[in-house]
């Protein structure tokens, strides 16, 4: 039988769905969607699926001569993962490091949480070998093989059968991995990971995680796989790794099989955009609880380091960014904001109008509008599981939120204007998530296509892609089940890395690398059942400058053209190359591929409908409007159908907004394009509309975590790179804070104190054009290598005064003083921890003033010592602020001056609210806190709960130390607006309005408020912890937060 | 925040090394993980060593180092470094002389140290803000403080 003849079954065993694509004898595809748990009726959904599609009952034999191949996706691994529920797995680690996993980088996910947590170890016991191997190769230790089989022999006794093996440099030295490994199967592990074969790259802690997890899912896994292959026989079985590429399903390992499910999507929208003439693309996979964020043009782009369900991952994986919001997200209205997320209501009991009790969500907001009609949606809600959606119960969850709207404002908002607004609000998130995930991968989303996916994708897609400044999106053929198309057009593909950390120059070294895992990728494909001659070839080096951590990918060729495009591409991505720093090659890889799917999508449009099949009623800007209806299988190839308009489809609802016009092309491609803007006017009011306000919150927040998107992809400095020491933010005329993207506690709320230093110091004489520097920690500055930069926003050239400033603050290497890195142990003035200037102009009309800044960092008794990295760091600040400024500008140009600035004073306020309700359940404490450098904080807190305003007075605290504990103001007011934010226990917007109920006493001349020339630079850091301790450490329990 | 230094004319790097948090009303502290105003991240022991000629000879939590109660404070950390090359070390940090306090009648937490211990096995303690030179073979061990407790105890 040719493979014509036979069937094929692409799937995606998702966690609540499996879809199924099949391709019939002759070659035309259906799609079919079962629940994946169904104990009642199937033990497993993709085996019964097959069956039923192909009419062979169970208790026959499963008719494998009739199947060319199954290819399938599946999230038993990440379920797994994310539900903690792998094989009880043994660690084995080198002497010395059994926490090291555990404690990782040491840094907190949350940083305003009071109990910071960190995810459950995989590993259920950990054992130290007694052994150690130098990062050069040499043995400090020859491995204690004895006392090693005892200790293994012993876990083994306890029950462990799964264990994973990972040694400090094992990656490149693997005698002692691979000894450690012997013995293991001599004791009779049946699962044996060892970290030189799962991820033979450096760094223990991504590696030795990656080890544990490939232990932890493998067996798993394999029982999975097991159960398949029994009751398919020995149809030709593959998998989806996470890399996008298939492996037959004897060689599917725990590491690679994270993303299974979703890196089919990836292959599925990459080659749906291919075939609708699409050269970029934003992959937008819009789910019940999460959405799917990825980007093509042309290559895949993977990536080597990801954080799944808390576990570093340090294999090749599709670079996929997942938003938590979908469908499910629940809306709720709290402190005067329209609140969107991030809590889901899940598969059970789902929104509202599933009629199971649920809350209401962003789906119920379009039951509610008519965006969806529950007599054109499958009948499949309700306790039974066969009603239709509920929108009596819908609307009665929008009464309840209406009423609470009303209690706490005083108007009772129009059912419909809650249900769009909340819309609205997370179209917002949805947009500012696709934005930050864009630019941090060196993307401008403005020229891509939306391709849309997923169950909600097209409800939204117009919405999100307005957001974006995106004019097209694109709803595939089998859109909704397109990670299972994905299955079937991917390629098999086996990947091997390895380490190398060498000069770019070392041809011999490269030379046999390169050698080494072409040998083991074709050796895995060839073991796939692929013939060499069949093999596609792929070499990668991840190239990187000396000294830095961020590798680019180059492909093979000679030194110097691969040293050309290493620069052509870092240039590309970070706006620089570094001429006086050695090219390293990080590591080579190889991927053999081939064995793809040989059949074209030849979908095709056959309808010949022009006319809407119904006609229903839909919610649009406050009115009710006419909406058509259309069956996109009906639907006549070319006809062009204009917005407000619905077209609905097997799986899915696309939502076709007023100012948007959609087209079948005859490839069955639905395009839909902008043909004008559906933003609504709004009116100034003096009362802020709870909408708006979260808008605006989101918008200012958007503007700001652009700038540091921009500030990290193009700073030189690994301080600011690598381990992002840098805040960026918006201010409005007066330098009021309005919107802080902080990575540093201890930036918080002090960058306004420096915009006003500027105001002040440079007042009328400020033109568009300029930009200044100010790092003077008595202007508000934390300490010397915090460098700001300010730029003045002027809307209109003949504007008296700025309209707004954006500034961006990051941790320079050095800025001279007695000790390099200008972090000196022993300063006694500020003289001698660095160059300290006030109010400098860095740009001059519009020209970077760099004589001027290399004669300022060069002078005094200690100059600063890598004057070209600060000036690289500058120009990358100076970039931000510009993206920065460009943002706010085009705020204004979409929603009018007047009320940008209206909302930037309702912002404040609500801020300013949200931390008054804290203060009202507060009680006055004090505190006296002895610090081992000889000062003491004294604080004493007054509330005033009429007013709801407390009083911080730091009087009786020492005066300035004779050494370098002191703490400037503004690291003083950061460490008390931390303590506070901590306090509210929710996400309020970090701006001024945070601190005007409170009002801080700290006396001149005291070490928390000090006066030039005292030295400061361990007042940010040992200080201001300080501060925050004795504030949460009051005798009475004036802070007991209340629960969450 | 123990914040270390160490570095000679071709090298210098800079880490801070986190304690354990404090207990509170409804919970235990976590274990060596950064607190309220740092937040900073720790380079890999494999690119310290492959940089620097120092190597790490144990990094792992401070076992009961977090102080009692009827919620426990977090331990702290314990790192230990060899220097393979003469160069300056400097520490920065608090609760060298006294752990953080506990609340509402939970107990302090362990104090932190930073011990030197030099090639020939003398060893010497450092001052909370301190400076030494080390040479091949010495090894620093920085223990960091652990959280307060909270609440009595009343098992104790």
């Amino acid at each position: 039988m040719t493979h014509a003849q036979q069937w094929q079954f692409w799937i995606d065993r998702g966690g609540t769905f499996t879809d199924v694509i099949a391709m019939h004898p002759g070659g035309a595809l259906s799609s079919h969607k079962y629940l994946s748990e169904n104990p009642e009726q199937y033990a497993d959904a993709a085996v019964y699926a097959m069956r039923e599609i192909m009419g062979v009952p169970e208790g026959t034999a499963f008719p494998s001569t009739d199947v060319a191949a199954i290819k399938m996706g599946t999230t038993v691994a990440t379920n797994a993962l994310l539900e903690r529920k792998g094989e009880p797995t043994l660690l084995l680690v080198s002497k010395g490091f059994k926490d090291a996993l555990l404690i990782g980088q040491q840094h907190r996910a949350d940083l305003f949480a009071l109990s910071p947590s960190r995810p459950a170890p995989l590993y259920k016991h950990v054992i130290e070998a007694d052994e150690r191997i130098g990062a050069r190769g040499d043995v400090v230790k020859a491995l204690n093989t004895e006392a090693l089989h005892e200790q293994l022999k012993e876990a083994f006794t306890a029950g462990l059968r799964s264990i994973a093996i990972a040694f400090l440099h094992g990656y490149r030295h693997q005698q002692h991995e691979a000894q450690a490994a012997d013995i293991a199967r001599s004791i009779g592990f049946t699962q044996i990971s060892v970290s030189h074969k799962v991820s033979p790259l450096m760094k223990l802690i991504p590696r030795g995680d990656t080890t544990v997890a490939d232990a932890y899912l493998s067996p798993l896994l394999s029982r999975y796989v097991g159960q398949i292959r029994d009751a398919v026989g020995d149809t030709p079985l593959y998998f989806m790794q996470s890399n996008g590429g298939l492996t037959s399903a004897d060689m599917f390992e725990g590491k690679d099989a994270i993303l299974s499910g979703p890196a089919g999507g990836i292959v599925g929208a990459a080659k749906s955009g291919e075939r609708a003439g699409v050269q970029k693309l934003v992959g937008f996979d819009m789910g019940g609880t999460s959405t799917d964020v990825s980007h093509y043009a042309g290559q895949y782009e993977r990536v080597f380091d990801s954080v799944v369900a808390g576990v570093r991952l340090a294999v090749p994986m599709m670079d996929i960014h997942t938003v938590a919001a979908g469908g499910g997200s629940i809306c709720s209205f709290s402190q005067g904001r329209f609140l969107v997320g991030p809590a889901s209501a899940g598969a059970t009991p789902g929104p509202a109008s599933y009629g199971r009790g649920g809350p209401i969500t962003v789906t119920d907001c379009n039951v509610l509008l008519g965006k969806l009609q529950a007599d054109l949606f499958p009948a499949i809600f309700g306790l039974t599981g066969d009603t239709p959606l509920d929108k009596a119960a819908a609307t009665q969850g929008f009464q309840h939120l209406a009423d609470q709207i009303e209690t706490e404002t005083g108007t009772r908002p129009a059912l419909e204007a809650i249900a769009e607004g909340f819309l609205s609000v997370a179209v917002e998130h949805m947009a500012r998530a696709i934005k930050r995930v864009s630019i941090e991968r060196g993307h401008d989303v403005k020229n891509h296509a939306l391709l849309s996916f997923g169950g909600a994708g097209g409800q939204h897609a117009c919405l999100v892609a307005e957001a974006l400044g995106i004019d097209t999106v694109i709803i595939p053929p089998f859109s909704g089940v397109l990670s299972a198309l994905g299955m079937g057009l991917a390629v098999q593909s086996a990947i091997a890395n390895k380490a190398l950390e060498t000069a770019i120059s070392d041809e011999t070294a490269l030379k046999s690398a390169v050698q080494c895992v072409t040998l083991e990728a074709s050796r895995k494909l060839e073991k796939q059942g692929i013939a060499k001659q069949a093999h596609h070839l792929q070499i990668t080096l991840q190239m990187k400058y000396l000294g830095s951590d961020t590798s680019l990918p180059v492909p093979l060729g000679a030194s110097d053209a691969m040293a050309a495009a290493f620069e052509k591409t870092h240039h590309q991505q970070f706006g620089f190359t570094d001429t006086d720093a050695d090219i390293i090659i990080h590591s080579v890889e190889a991927e053999a591929s081939g064995g793809g799917s040989s059949h074209a999508l030849e979908m095709e449009a056959g309808g010949t409908t022009t006319k809407p099949t119904h006609t229903r009623e839909v919610n649009w800007h406050g009115t009710s409007n006419m909406a058509a209806v259309y069956q996109r299988e009906t639907l006549k190839p070319g006809h062009a159908i204009h917005g407000p308009a619905i077209i609905l489809e097997n799986g899915g609802t696309t939502i076709v907004e007023d100012s948007w016009q959609a087209v079948l092309r005859p490839n069955d491609t639905l395009h839909l394009t902008r043909t004008g803007s559906s933003i609504k006017q709004h009116q100034i009011t003096s009362k802020p509309d709870p909408i708006l306000l979260e808008i605006f919150n989101n918008l200012f927040m958007s503007v700001a975590e652009e700038m540091g998107g921009v500030l990290a992809k193009t700073a030189r400095s690994v301080n600011v790179k690598e381990r992002l020491d840098f805040s960026c933010a918006v201010f409005d005329t007066a330098g009021n804070l309005i919107a802080n993207a902080p990575h540093m506690p201890v930036h918080l709320g002090s960058m306004g104190e420096s915009v006003k230093a500027i105001i002040a110091a440079r007042g009328k004489t400020i033109t568009a054009g300029d930009a200044y520097m100010v790092n003077d920690p008595y202007a508000g500055g934390t300490h010397l290598p915090d460098i700001t930069v300010i730029t003045p926003v002027f809307l209109d050239a003949t504007s008296p005064a700025p309209d707004f400033y954006v500034a961006s603050r990051g941790h320079h290497a050095d800025v001279g003083g007695i000790t390099p890195g200008s972090m000196p142990p022993h300063s006694k003035t500020i003289e001698e921890e660095g160059i300290r200037f006030t109010d400098f102009q860095l740009v001059v009309n519009s020209r970077f003033a760099e004589e001027a800044v290399i004669e300022l960092l060069s002078a005094g008794p200690y100059p600063a010592r890598n004057i070209s990295q600060n000036l690289a760091d500058l120009k990358a600040q100076i970039a931000a602020n510009q993206r920065g400024a460009s943002q706010v500008a085009s705020l204004v140009e979409n929603f009018g001056l007047e009320l940008v600035h209206s909302y930037m004073g309702h912002v404040q306020d609500n801020a300013e609210e949200a931390v008054r309700r804290v203060i009202a359940d507060l009680k006055d404490g004090d505190y006296s806190y002895a610090m081992d450098c000889g000062g003491v904080i004294q604080v004493c807190i007054r509330v005033d709960r009429a007013a709801r305003s407390a009083t911080i007075d730091f009087t009786g605290t020492s005066a300035a130390l004779n050494n370098n504990f002191n703490a400037p103001l503004a690291v003083t007011n950061a460490a008390v607006l931390y303590v506070f934010r901590v306090l509210t226990g929710c996400d309020i917007p970090l701006n001024a309005g945070c601190m005007k109920p409170l009002t801080l006493i700290v006396p001149h001349g005291c070490m928390l408020n000090p006066a030039p020339p005292a030295a400061v630079v361990a007042g940010n850091v040992e200080t201001s912890q300080a501060v925050t301790n004795a504030l949460f450490w009051q005798r009475r329990p004036w802070l007991l937060p209340k629960a969450p | 925040m123990n914040n270390f230094t160490f570095g000679n004319d071709t090298y210098q790097y800079y880490q801070t090394i986190a304690g354990g948090t404090g207990a509170g009303p409804s919970f235990d502290g976590t274990d060596a993980i950064q607190s309220h105003m740092a937040n900073s991240r720790l380079t890999d022991p494999e690119v310290l060593e492959w940089r620097y000629p120092v190597r790490l000879e144990e990094f792992s939590i401070r076992k009961n180092s977090g102080g009692t109660g009827r919620f426990t404070g977090g331990n702290g950390a314990v790192r230990s470094i060899r220097f393979l090359e003469e160069m300056e070390a400097a520490i920065l940090s608090s609760h060298r002389s006294a752990g953080a306090p506990g609340l509402k009648g939970g107990h302090a937490g362990a104090a932190g140290s930073t011990c030197i211990t030099r090639l020939d096995g003398k060893t010497d303690l450092l001052q909370a803000a301190d400076q030494t030179t080390v040479f091949a073979g010495d090894i620093i061990t920085i223990q960091t403080p652990g959280g307060g407790g909270y609440g009595e105890n009343n098992s104790e």
